[in-house]
């Protein structure tokens, strides 16, 4: 059985429908890949796995509950991690009380709380950063806090949004290797990524998303060799190997 | 064991507490002015309502500008259980916080969905409306107030004080119980809960904090301190009445407190309340003809503060910036010499 699954999710804006009849499963353990042209509606997906915001129609399932009705925070405590775009640091706090602040979660006494976010920091190599605020640290950095804040919570899964964006090429290939140790730890991940060739190279599937619905899902190789998928790429004014 | 290893990792505050107590308790020494020690016993009055009014406004984030109701339920709650049941304040002081935390959480359903702006300028509505409703409801004294002064019973039991030191440590022990238990608040889980809620709610909701739920927390302890601290200044004043208890400018003074003295801080609430009512104190009393002096001096020092201290007086002693100026200053005048 899948650990979570998207059945018919649409989500509507007014007359805006951002996302229109996706479904797909993700499976335990793997890593699947997200992509799709700006403003097809992949953050407005990921707002409604994570709860942020309510479906208009459909389900989610995840590890065995339907929690198409949860609050965030329940699906948080139910093994979901996340990250945003944009990120959301609490940017009054250090990088050490981010991390604790998730690991709460788990341990409720702060003092076991922050041990553990010591070695999430670790892992995610942020131990040099600990005792700065948030607010002190560039665009990169956050958003390795935030994959930090979320994992400290040890979900089952984490839900990635655009990590690799803005990146260089070095510190595009560090993120990678994070998002591989991550998961080789056990947790499954579902990641946004508008560069194609990220999620090519670390993806068991990917799943395409246009306009708001889901053109297709399939291996990277299925997908980067499919005519509509580099239509949609090259029509959109995007390159698909880039 | 365990209250050993607390103590071990809590030495900081634990100086603190020790230096700045002897302090407060050594300051009638001074002067055992009647002025003086009232003006002493307000301010620590005005510190506990400004340390309840920081788990909300300070640690949670979620300024309220409405908490002279709950000044006014504790203040009412103690007046009546003396006069008309001749029970002691030291009882009717919880009922009075009890009464003031549902208060809070009825309050709190509605006005705690709002945010920012919001929520501030509902809680001031919802304090206007108290108001009226006191200064209408004959029952509890309306518009006239409820005087009374107890002279048959110990003032141990009344705790209204002729001679006001003995009344200045019972403050002064309550103030010591609340910082104590703003420091554990700090501390734990729930302190990180309401500073991620502080910080981005949306984000801490992510990150698994139901801030519904913490917030209402939250605000009803909040409420529950400054019952409270109601509770004493009523035994203190003798005399309430709506005027008095539920004007703006006393919920805003406890803001202005906590905002001077150092926001979502353990000791800013106790410097900014001393600053504040000494302040007041002085400036009616010594500049009589001067009406607005007080407000004057307000100004200026929240100038001041927004300048040079935008977190507050107490980051005088805390930050190391400020601690560096005034090292440099030191250096160079020693240079100089
Ligand atoms: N809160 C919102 N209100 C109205 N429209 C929105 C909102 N969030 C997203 N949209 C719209 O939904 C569409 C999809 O946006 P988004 O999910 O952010 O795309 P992507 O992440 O794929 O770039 C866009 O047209 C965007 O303008
Ligand atoms: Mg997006």
């Amino acid at each position: 059985m899948a650990l979570l699954e998207i059945k018919n999710a649409t989500k509507a804006f007014g007359g805006l429908k951002a996302n229109e009849d996706v479904t797909f499963d993700v499976e335990a353990g793997s890593i699947v890949g997200v992509v799709g042209p700006n403003g097809a509606g992949k953050t407005t997906l990921f707002n409604s796995i994570s709860r942020t915001h309510d479906l208009t129609s459909g389900q989610i399932i995840f590890d065995g509950k339907d929690i198409t009705k949860y609050k965030a925070y329940q699906a948080c405590a139910h093994g979901m991690g996340r990250t945003y775009q944009i990120p959301q640091a609490l940017e009054d706090m250090t990088v050490l009380e981010n991390i604790t602040v998730g690991a709460l979660l788990k341990h409720s006494k702060v003092f076991d709380a922050m041990e553990k976010a010591k070695e999430v920091s670790e892992f995610c190599g942020l131990t040099e950063l600990n005792g700065k605020l948030a607010s002190g640290l560039n665009v990169m950095q956050k958003k390795r806090l935030e994959i930090a804040r979320a994992l400290a919570g040890e979900p089952k899964i984490l839900l990635l949004d655009e990590t690799m964006a803005g990146l260089n090429g070095v510190e595009r290939d560090e993120a990678i290797e994070l998002i591989r140790r991550i998961n080789k730890s056990g947790v499954t991940i579902l990641m946004i990524e508008h560069v194609m060739k990220v999620v090519m190279s670390v993806s068991d599937k990917v799943v395409v998303i246009v306009s708001g619905k889901k053109l297709m899902e399939g291996s990277p190789e299925e997908v980067t060799t499919h005519p509509e998928v580099i239509n949609a790429y090259l029509g959109g004014g995007h390159n698909a190997g880039r | 064991m365990r209250l050993k290893s607390v103590l071990a990792s809590e030495k900081g505050f634990v100086r603190q507490v020790v230096i700045v107590m002897v302090i407060l308790a050594l300051i009638p020494a001074i002067s055992r002015g009647e002025f003086f020690v009232s003006t002493l016993c307000l301010s620590v009055i005005w510190a506990i309502m400004g340390i309840g009014w920081n788990v909300i406004g300070g640690y949670a984030g979620q300024v309220s500008n409405g908490h002279a109701m709950f000044f006014a339920v504790g203040a009412y709650v103690g007046a009546w259980g003396l006069k008309a049941f001749h029970m002691t304040p030291w009882i009717t002081m919880w009922i009075g916080a009890a009464l003031c935390m549902l208060l809070a959480f009825i309050v709190g359903w509605p006005l705690l969905r709002l945010r920012g702006h919001y929520f501030a300028i509902s809680t001031m509505a919802i304090v206007e409306c108290v108001r009226i409703i006191c200064t209408n409801w004959d029952l509890i004294g309306g518009a006239t107030g409820v005087s009374f002064f107890e002279k048959e019973m110990s003032p141990f039991y009344t705790l209204q004080f002729q001679n006001r030191v003995p009344f200045y440590y019972i403050c002064l022990a309550f103030m010591l119980a609340f910082i104590i238990i703003s420091r554990v608040i700090q501390q734990s889980k729930f302190g990180y809960y309401c500073r991620a809620i502080k910080a981005n709610q949306d984000s801490a909701e992510s990150a698994g904090v139901n801030s519904t739920s913490y917030k209402r927390w939250a605000y009803m302890i909040s409420a529950a301190i400054v019952g409270i601290g109601g509770a004493l200044y009523a035994q203190y004043i003798q005399y309430i009445d709506p005027v008095s208890l539920l004007p703006l400018s006393n919920s805003m003074l406890i803001v202005l407190i906590v905002v001077m003295g150092g926001i979502g801080t353990i000791w800013g609430p106790v410097l900014g309340a001393f600053i504040m009512t000494f302040i007041n104190q002085y400036a009616r009393a010594l500049f009589n003809q001067l009406s607005g002096l007080n407000l004057f001096i307000y100004g200026v020092l929240c100038l001041i503060i927004v300048l040079f201290l935008p977190k507050g007086l107490i980051s005088i002693f805390t930050n190391d910036k400020v601690k560096g100026v005034f090292k440099k200053n030191k250096e160079s005048g020693k240079e100089a010499e």
